[in-house]
């Protein structure tokens, strides 16, 4: 979730406000913290909305006609559509199929607001559950962050993460922003505007980074990016789900602790030959990160950590993810390969052992 | 006697230091001009945006990460003074916001000033086996087991961490320069040059390529990328990355075509922007051919080429000084630790730390005759008679070239005399200086050692061989000679004041 600059109040996202929508949903307040679109820019705007049976959510309204602030309307129009369908499409997957880990869509439809005609007054909306926050603003809260509230975090993102995996689709964007805190649920994965389905075309499909780049995996950022869907972008979330434990036990992410631990003339920054060339040394930053991380874990529960850290943000994407499902994937790269499943069993085992204080 | 011939021959082989070290000589750098690539900080400036609303440690912390990940530091600032300020602060989260204040520590991951004491060099051992254990695929980890395990002479362990390391990384720089050099150490130059012949990255890379040609000139046979090489050279790439091999090429007009001239074009071209090795390369040719043009502050980067100047000149604790900093540079060598331990033996006098010094050159030199002798010229100067001698039990004289067996000769003809036999100590000098027939500063020197001993032992002959010594070098202006005179002469005087005195009693 996103900050958003203040709308201009003619525009007619912003006078959705009052308004009742399909579904009987009221939007009754701007929401201060809004999802950023799709596109990578602001132009979609936050509300809650209520229903009769005074049931809160979360809008966020697609701003169509902010299309005419840029110079090609027509082709950011278009982006703002597909990057719009892109996201309904993911989360009408999320709901049909049920995930319980996934902050997903309650509604969605098309509001015509008033005083305005044609694409000026329509605004495509999605409306999602109500976090109280994101895991950042829980860990503030709490008087002290207990190694079980992380691993009970950390597995509840990992089942989201699996959950999306199996219906092929991939994240990208999975980071502390984006892993929302429910009311007696816990957490859950949110905000599939950079998501991407496997098979489905999308705005972002050839980009190379597609979620934000301060937390992507370290090949994205030396430009390789793999032939293999799967490889690239599975591999990307299981680099992501392991940054998200960094974060949690240490307040920083893996791309953050190993950019500080290359060498400037290795920096992804710096670095102009190819991500094999360089491997090697981003290995070496990665151990040199791993060391410095690893102090933050309880000692009780340091090693089996540490493994699934390794194996989840291993620089060379080949061989990220679990061994086991390495090689009984006999080298190609299925879904299988790229699996959380054996971390959702590994961090639940590990959260209930200190749950009980085992 | 303690002995050293100069650096005769100099070819210019990879360096090979641990990676922490290697990197701050910049030879690991992309070869591709490095202008520094944009990354988009939009979503950068959203999480700042969040923390402006959320002033709390997690969401500063969120920030800090985000700016070092994109090497932004001046974006976060603020946020890391204030995780700074914070409490219960992970200890990364801290380190990271002190690195974008600038105020972050930085650690050698090895500290290679102990790499000469043994122990430390085994607890490395075990370290980096740590290290290993917990992620096999480190490539620099092996490299650098095998430096360590190269350090303290266990050659079979060396190559096998080595070929670790080549199998996972087969085209890298670092681990193809460091695993040619370690061939080269072990004498195994041909496998050297194969590892390097058959990569394919060899023909790209400038630092290969220097290292193939110098590695077949060492070899005596042609180097298969010499042409490349010259093309390389003018292909616009910048200075640094090709000076060595500048640097081998001009080496290889020298040594194959004897073309002097073009060599010296070649290796003064090499000084444009030189590395370490290239400088002393360019030092050495400069000593052997002359007409290089090396300014001071261009030398002063090479340990290497500091001690040979200031040995040249008799600048001795200087030349020492220097010798020690090449020494802790390249442990695994011998050149160092053999000159370390003459100057500190011959010219100081220091015998124990000399054979401190070629003590720690027979860890990774193990039965290196001259690092042997050099021990045992040391011992048996410390009254070390037995362990003098069982330094040199193993060296056969039969096949050394005269550089190795002269001054082996003059160091037992030293343990003769210090063993109170004059007769067999004069022999054996006498057999060192006739086998240095031609090699004028060592001949010289013999024969100055020799009449010291004479007098020290005050045989009959010691004043007509000290007067002869003194006679032959009187003109003489090289350093190590002049030096050796004077302490003749003074030991001259000594003994004939207390000869007079005793006439007198």
């Amino acid at each position: 979730m996103d900050v958003v600059p203040p709308v201009d109040a003619k525009h007619p996202v912003e006078r959705l406000l009052g308004t009742t929508l399909d579904g009987g949903w009221k939007v009754v307040e701007r929401f201060e913290h809004a999802v950023k679109d799709a596109t990578g820019g602001n132009n979609s705007v936050g509300f809650i909305v209520e229903n009769g049976e005074g049931k809160r959510g979360f809008l966020k309204a697609i701003d169509l006609a902010s299309s005419n602030k840029f110079n090609d309307p027509p082709s950011v129009l278009q982006e703002m559509l597909s990057a719009y369908l892109n996201e309904r499409n993911i989360c009408t997957i999320c709901k049909d199929r049920q995930m319980r880990r996934v902050a997903g869509s309650i509604a969605h439809g098309q509001a015509q607001v008033d005083g305005a005609i044609g694409l000026e007054g329509s605004v495509s909306y999605i409306i999602f559950e109500l976090a109280e926050g994101d895991i950042r603003h829980a860990i503030d809260k709490l008087d002290h962050v207990d190694t079980a509230w992380s691993l009970r975090t950390l597995h509840d993102i990992a089942v989201g993460m699996d959950q999306i995996h199996r219906a092929d689709i991939a994240h990208l964007d999975t980071k502390p922003s984006n892993a929302l805190r429910f009311k007696d649920q816990g957490t859950k994965l949110s905000d599939f505007g950079k998501s991407l389905q496997r098979g489905r075309a999308s705005l972002h499909e050839n980009d190379l980074i597609v979620g934000d780049p301060s937390y992507a995996p370290p090949e994205l950022h030396y430009d390789y990016l793999s032939p293999d869907w799967n490889e690239r972008r599975f591999g990307c979330d299981l680099w992501l789900l392991g940054s998200m434990a960094v974060f949690l036990f240490s307040r920083t992410t893996m791309t953050g602790l190993l950019s500080s631990e290359m060498a400037g003339i290795h920096h992804w920054r710096q670095w102009r030959g190819g991500y094999l060339d360089v491997l090697p040394y981003v290995r070496d930053g990665f151990n040199r990160a791993i060391v410095k991380f690893e102090p933050t874990i309880w000692e009780g529960i340091r090693s089996p950590v540490i493994i699934i850290i390794r194996q989840l943000c291993d620089p060379d994407p080949h061989r990220r993810g679990h061994p086991i499902n390495l090689s009984q994937s006999g080298g190609n790269n299925s879904i299988y390969r790229f699996s959380v499943e054996r971390y959702v069993s590994q961090f639940d085992a590990l959260a209930k052992r200190c749950e009980l204080g085992l | 006697m303690a002995q050293l011939f100069g650096d005769q021959d100099r070819k210019i082989f990879p360096r090979w230091r641990p990676f922490r070290e290697t990197l701050k000589t910049g030879e690991l750098s992309s070869i591709e001009n490095a202008a520094r690539k944009n990354t988009p900080i939009d979503d950068l400036l959203r999480l700042k945006a969040q923390w402006g609303k959320n002033r709390t440690p997690s969401f500063a912390a969120d920030v800090v990460s985000a700016a070092v990940a994109l090497d932004e530091p001046g974006q976060a600032k603020q946020e890391a003074d204030f995780l700074l300020k914070a409490q219960s602060v992970p200890l990364p989260a801290r380190s990271l916001a002190e690195r974008i204040l600038g105020i972050a520590t930085v650690e050698p991951a090895l500290d290679i000033n102990d790499v000469l004491n043994a122990q430390s060099t085994r607890k490395k051992i075990h370290d980096i086996r740590r290290r290993l254990w917990d992620d096999p695929h480190n490539v620099i980890g092996w490299t650098e087991l095998s430096f360590f395990f190269a350090v303290i002479g266990v050659h079979d362990k060396a190559i096998s961490a080595m070929e670790n390391a080549l199998r996972l990384a087969p085209h890298n720089r670092y681990v193809l320069r460091s695993a040619a050099r370690l061939f080269v150490h072990i004498n195994h130059l041909g496998r050297a040059h194969e590892l390097l012949l058959t990569n394919e990255r060899t023909r790209y890379d400038p630092w290969l390529l220097a290292a193939e040609i110098a590695i077949a000139d060492a070899r005596g046979k042609p180097p298969k990328f010499a042409i490349t090489g010259r093309r390389t050279l003018n292909s616009g790439i910048d200075r640094f990355h090709v000076s060595e091999l500048a640097s081998a090429i001009g080496t290889l007009e020298i040594n194959a075509s004897g073309s002097t001239r073009r060599g010296r074009r070649f290796i003064q071209d090499s000084l444009e922007k030189p590395s370490e090795n290239a400088v002393a390369q360019a030092a050495w040719a400069d000593r052997k051919f002359g007409m290089i043009d090396i300014n001071g502050t261009i030398l002063r980067q090479s340990p290497e080429a500091k001690t040979w100047d200031n040995y040249m000149i008799g600048n001795w604790r200087r030349a020492l000084d220097a010798s020690m900093t090449w020494f802790r540079d390249q442990p695994f060598s011998k050149h160092p630790p053999i000159i370390a331990s003459y100057l500190s033996a011959l010219v100081f006098q220091e015998y124990e730390s000399a054979a401190k010094i070629a003590g720690q050159g027979l860890v990774a030199n193990a039965g290196d005759p001259l690092l042997l002798n050099n021990l045992a010229y040391s011992l048996a100067n410390q009254g070390k008679i037995s362990e003098a001698v069982t330094a040199l039990k193993n060296i056969s004289l039969e096949g050394l070239p005269t550089e190795i067996s002269a001054p082996v000769l003059a160091t037992r003809g030293l343990i003769a005399y210090r063993s109170g036999n004059a007769i067999e100590g004069r022999a054996l000098y006498m057999e060192a200086v006739e086998r240095l027939n031609g090699h004028q500063s060592a001949l010289l020197r013999a024969n100055l050692h020799m009449a010291i001993e004479e007098l020290r032992a005050g045989t009959p002959q010691a004043n007509v061989v000290a007067v002869a010594s003194l006679g032959i070098t009187a003109e003489v202006v090289m350093p190590e000679v002049v030096m050796l005179r004077e302490r003749l002469r003074g030991q001259f005087v000594e003994s004939r004041k207390k000869e007079a005195i005793s006439d007198h009693g």
